[in-house]
């Protein structure tokens, strides 16, 4: 992890990127978000991993798990490209294929999850609708982020007494008054 | 879902009824160029029409008001008029002389709403990917480089513009100048670990020396995509990882391998002896 975290505060990346944070993976850092995940799994991993786990003196199971998490880097890479054609999602079907697979013979005690099930089906999803970003909810994603953040009272289907809402009802009844 | 349907709707009856087609001809040409129009692949029209996979026409976007003048740079100015040569070929070649001197340098312009600027305005946005210009789509192997300065300039002299020449006015172009990362010596050891890289393709990049290579000129045209760049230190030599950030496309190794039998040709551009820019006296 030191090595990761040394290579990534050198790491120059796009504004567009936004930045992973620079101590991630500890419990002081808590959870990541989807987009710091990627960021870390398709940039800054595979630049630590591969020089530290891809040269030939390296023990044969470390580097088939390097070869297995390049194959999910790729998938994923193809998965969120702007525009797609019939064969990058043909490519992306052989990444995710093989990374199944070799998941499974690498990781014994792993269970497959939905997940997993549901990216082996992805292809068809793509091949469907087209790139992801036309029918992902990145923007309802964010939106459930910040309801989460509001304070409520843990009891579903009835109103919630939140500062939100509290905000909404002097909302509400500063217009009822502007109207009489 | 009500706009889905309707344009559902409106595209069987285009194409079924030929007696409304021909009514409203000029609006179907309208209609399906904004059908067929790819802002970063928002358009699943890019994706099902094969024939036409690539967007045709840039989209380019600067502050007007931030363009500064001043002259050409003696360090760029060859090689501007050497880039200039080699795309009027058939117009002859051109003399320094013939170059107009007075420029507008930008810092910033955005390409299909991506934004790239100088080395000295935005480290961060100035490192790229790109296609040497002087040669052909399928032979130019993509290299990496930063962006030294941005330009706007009404280049060409009236007998080498293609467009004068039909008698239509030139608008200035904006051009880039950018150095690009120096390739690897050859080392048995650091090509190993370069060669580590490169195995897994567009997703595990490649190494670089942390040196630039000659300055080459190219257009907003050639740019490929960002790249994320890591300074690491290997057996005594400063390298730099390069990492393309193609959110656009990922057949760039299968080109190059096309084309040059590897996957991403470090080579810098126009390297080829009839290519190599000629200092001015």
């Amino acid at each position: 992890m030191e090595a990761i975290w040394a290579d990534m505060t050198l790491t120059e990346l796009p504004s567009w990127v936004s930045k992973a944070p620079p101590n991630w993976g500890t419990a002081a850092r808590g959870k990541l978000s989807a987009n710091n995940w990627r960021v870390i799994c398709t940039i800054h991993l595979p630049i630590t991993l591969i020089r530290l786990w891809g040269g030939g003196d390296v023990p044969a199971d470390r580097r088939a798990k390097l070869e297995n998490f390049m194959d999910l880097v790729s998938a994923v890479q193809i998965a969120n490209l702007r525009s797609i054609s019939q064969k990058e999602i043909e490519q992306y079907e052989r990444y995710i294929f093989r990374y199944m697979t070799t998941f499974k013979s690498l990781y014994k005690l792993a269970k497959v999850k939905p997940i997993h099930h549901a990216a082996l089906h992805y292809g068809d999803t793509l091949r469907g609708f087209g790139p992801a970003h036309t029918h992902g909810a990145a923007f309802y994603e964010r939106y459930i982020h910040s309801m989460q953040s509001k304070n409520h009272n843990m009891k579903l289907g009835s109103y919630f007494y939140s500062k939100s809402n509290k905000n909404l009802s002097i909302y509400w009844y500063a217009n009822q008054v502007n109207l009489n | 879902m009500h706009s889905s349907v309707r344009e559902a709707n409106l595209r069987a009856l285009l194409s079924d009824d030929s007696e409304v087609r021909s009514h409203v001809s000029e609006l179907v040409e309208v209609y399906e160029s904004i059908l067929a129009e790819d802002v970063r692949g928002t358009r699943l029209a890019h994706m099902i029409d094969v024939v036409r996979p690539t967007q045709q026409t840039t989209d380019i976007a600067y502050d007007g008001k931030r363009l500064r003048e001043s002259s050409l740079p003696d360090a760029i100015l060859p090689v501007f008029t050497h880039f200039l040569s080699c795309k009027y070929q058939a117009f002859g070649a051109m003399d320094a002389t013939e170059v107009s001197l007075r420029t507008q340098f930008l810092d910033k312009f955005s390409l299909q709403g991506v934004q790239y600027s100088t080395a000295t305005c935005r480290a961060r946005d100035s490192h790229i990917f790109f296609r040497p210009s002087q040669m052909s789509k399928l032979q130019a192997c993509p290299e990496p480089g930063q962006i030294t300065h941005i330009f706007v300039h009404s280049h060409a002299p009236d007998h080498c513009s293609p467009l004068a020449s039909r008698g239509q006015i030139h608008h200035p172009s904006v051009y880039l100048c950018v150095r690009p990362y120096a390739t690897l010596r050859p080392n048995i050891e650091l090509n190993k670990i370069d060669q580590m890289y490169r195995q897994f393709g567009f997703a595990g990049g490649f190494l670089c020396r942390k040196e630039f290579a000659s300055l080459v000129i190219i257009e907003p045209s050639s740019i490929i995509s960002h790249i994320a760049v890591t300074p690491l230190h290997i057996y005594g030599h400063d390298l730099l990882h390069i990492l393309p950030m193609d959110r656009v496309s990922s057949s760039l190794d299968r080109q190059n391998k096309r084309a040059h039998g590897e996957k991403f040709s470090t080579t810098s551009s126009c390297r080829h002896p009839s290519c190599t820019p000629k200092m001015l006296k």
